[in-house]
């Protein structure tokens, strides 16, 4: 179903799988050496920052040739737009395709650009083109061509939007054609979600869906983040609003209020019971999501004081956590693991300096005319 | 490794028969790493603690007494530095590996309270009086000595962009581009070409003296982005200093493409093809444009057609390189 050479990328999973084994000390190099030898992988995937130029490269390229054959023929083309870009869309699946057919590469950029552009464009002349009509066949639309791409490609981005699209298309459904809608459609989606949830993750661990990994990854974030927001009071109140024109507060809303508030540690418990990272991860992120749901409705503490009780907080459970497992517990640890990843610390810094900035402005600076400021610091407003 | 795996190359006889027990007793009992999880939540800890101890105290300074305040905010800086200084590798001008990720946010901690804490004695009280720049000064200089004793890598980070808005420009990813007017002060475009100038030379120093020369990265990565974003500002805005500010671009852009290769780091080879082919497309436009009254629309294809060429150059030139540096991914 890919558009890659499936025994060369599985060829670069053993790979993968056997320097980890190195790593952690389980085979001996030479073994690993022996696996490589056996197991040539001859694809063209360059590091992230080819990667990044190629795929820069590409989707200019597409656009600047788009843009060209525009200026040819700008009277046509201003008339149909939409149907001009669908056909270059299509033009440049086919060029993907064709690419895939003479060239061995695999995310090398070349690859991603083609994609992203195809299916960008393609998918916004759609919605230009279906603005006024139903968005039940637009969001079928758009489900379909992701899935293609998600199928032919496995890309993670656009299994995002393929997610989203289908959530989508599930809202108006159920309220086109479903009676009732107003009061069913947090459970409705909560049931997708949850599904989808259980089957991705089932698809994860089985063998044939290997080369899915990454995409199903996101699937499965996307349905945890699906089925939070479904059953979040916040969340329900505006939909409700916004799609169902209900007036007042949601009905049931002890319901919503205990779902808004316990998902989150419920998938943070989830994820340390299977040491799976992505319902800890996500049950992580919708902790925030819980405290925003909170203070939109309840101002229990002034901003400042909470975020310093917060931070506070969190520095505590930090330090107890490390405090808990100086050495490894019930399969636990806190070292760092498969660190192989470029300048993780470069990166951080680059992420402090941006986010943590206290560097004061005071008058006498601001003749230069620049400065920055951000971040919130103490000295920031003086 | 996956069962799959270990079956095919056991059958394939590349795994030994321990090494293939020995993989197969692992999979039920791997370690799970907690590290980037409770990274990340301790930088949202300091993150929201400094932040919302600043603003605590920036809203009630004229309630809270101010001795009250610097006593809270000097005490758990002081506890910080303590902590830190107890636990930390002893000092050597090489790599010193920090004890923990706990370490390393308790010093970042420690540093932001220092900030906060010296901005409010100067805020307050004008203790360092009005000398030009001194509420930057001081931090900077505090920074810049916690990353070196410290071995800070995020702390060394806040202090080059500390020196930077000591000197008047942003330089922070974010900012560099929206909070830097170049079109409107010619000024600040020398200043960016100083400030590069100077974090190159603290980058060099570093590799050529070995005081820390893992910290080279972090000038050199600064550095190349604002003076690169400098120069051509300074081609863009600056009128008729074309001539001036073109060589500048150029000898930069040498200078990193050499680097590059001598770190093998493809990541600045990529960063100079970037800002080689903005330099280039605008000159090859700019003299297109020049020729507007006897080619009018054909400047428009003639640059349409420029751009897609150079495109296709440009992905030629990066694999390229990327073939001559073998597929190098560290920065």
């Amino acid at each position: 179903m890919l558009i890659y050479n499936t025994a060369q990328l599985d060829n670069r999973l053993i790979r993968q799988d056997a320097e980890d084994a190195v790593d952690a000390g389980m085979i001996a190099p030479e073994t690993a050496e022996r696996i490589n030898a056996a197991h040539p992988y001859s694809l063209y995937s360059p590091n992230i920052f080819v990667c990044i130029g190629l795929m820069l490269a590409t989707m200019l390229v597409v656009l600047l040739a788009a843009g060209l054959i525009f200026l040819l023929m700008v009277d046509g083309a201003l008339r149909s737009i939409e149907v001009f870009f669908i056909v270059w869309g299509i033009l440049a699946y086919g060029a993907l395709e064709s690419w895939m057919a003479t060239h061995r590469h695999y995310r090398s950029g070349v690859d991603d650009g083609l994609e992203w552009m195809s299916v960008l464009m393609i998918g916004i002349s759609l919605v230009s083109l279906m603005e006024n009509q139903s968005p039940v066949l637009l969001f079928a639309l758009l489900s379909v061509l992701g899935s293609w791409f998600t199928v032919r490609t496995s890309n993670p981005g656009i299994a995002l939007g393929t997610w989203c699209c289908g959530v989508m298309l599930v809202v108006n459904l159920a309220i086109w054609y479903l009676p009732g809608a107003r009061y069913a459609l947090p459970f409705l989606i909560m049931a997708v979600a949850g599904t989808g949830y259980f089957q991705f993750t089932r698809m994860q661990r089985q063998f044939r869906f290997r080369h899915y990994e990454l995409a199903l990854s996101v699937f499965r974030l996307a349905a945890l983040a699906t089925f939070y927001l479904a059953g979040n009071y916040f969340a329900v109140h505006h939909a409700g609003r916004e799609l169902l024109g209900m007036e007042g507060s949601p009905p049931l809303p002890w319901l919503f209020w205990t779902l808004s508030l316990l998902l989150p540690p419920a998938y943070i418990w989830m994820g340390l019971r299977k040491k799976d990272r992505i319902p800890l991860a996500m049950g992580l992120i919708l902790i925030a999501a819980a405290v925003f749901t909170v203070r939109a409705y309840h101002a229990v503490l002034p901003l400042e004081a909470a975020m310093a009780l917060g931070g506070i907080g969190l520095i505590a459970v930090s330090y107890i956590v490390h405090q808990y497992l100086k050495t490894p517990k019930r399969g636990f640890t806190t070292q760092a693991m498969n660190t192989r990843s470029f300048g993780a610390e470069q990166l951080e810094g680059l992420i402090v300096a941006e986010t943590m900035q206290h560097a004061p402005q005071p008058a006498e600076t601001t003749r230069f005319g620049g400065g920055s400021s951000g971040g919130g610091g103490a000295g920031g407003e003086y | 490794m996956r069962p799959t795996f270990i079956r095919q190359l056991a059958d394939e006889g590349l795994l030994s028969q321990t090494e293939r027990l020995r993989l197969e007793a692992q999979q039920g009992s791997r370690l799970f790493s907690l590290h980037w999880e409770l990274k990340t939540l301790l930088y949202l800890g300091v993150l929201l603690l400094s932040g919302g101890l600043g603003t605590l105290i920036y809203k009630n300074i004229d309630t809270i007494g101010h001795q009250a305040i610097l006593a809270v905010i000097g005490l758990l800086c002081s506890a910080c530095f303590w902590y830190a200084n107890k636990h930390k590798a002893p000092f050597t001008w090489q790599k010193a590996e920090s004890p923990n990720a706990w370490w390393d946010y308790v010093v970042l901690l420690g540093c932001l309270l220092f900030i906060s804490f010296i901005t409010y004695l100067q805020g307050q009280y004008e203790v360092f009086g009005y000398r030009l720049g001194s509420a930057t000064f001081i931090p900077m200089v505090v920074l810049f000595v916690s990353a070196y004793y410290f071995d800070h890598l995020g702390v060394l980070s806040l202090a080059i962009t500390n020196f930077a808005a000591w000197l008047g420009i942003a330089i922070t990813p974010m900012h560099i581009l929206t909070n830097n007017p170049f079109g409107l002060e010619n000024r600040l475009i020398n200043t960016a070409l100083i400030a590069g100038g100077v974090l190159t030379l603290a980058g060099y120093a570093s590799t050529h003296f070995r005081k820390k020369a893992h910290f080279s990265f972090t000038y050199y990565n600064f550095d190349v982005h604002i003076f690169c974003i400098g120069a051509l500002s300074g081609m863009f805005f600056a009128d008729g200093l074309l001539l001036l500010y073109t060589p500048a671009l150029i000898a930069a852009l040498m200078f990193y493409y050499l680097l590059g290769i001598r770190l093998r780091s493809f990541y600045f080879l990529l960063v100079t093809v970037v800002y080689g082919y903005i330099g280039a497309g605008y000159l090859v436009i700019f003299t297109l444009v020049q020729g507007w009254e006897s080619l009018e629309m054909g400047v428009v294809y003639l640059s349409i057609l420029y751009l897609i060429a150079s495109s296709i150059f440009m992905a030629k030139l990066l694999i390229h390189l990327n073939r001559k540096l073998k597929s190098d991914a560290h920065l």
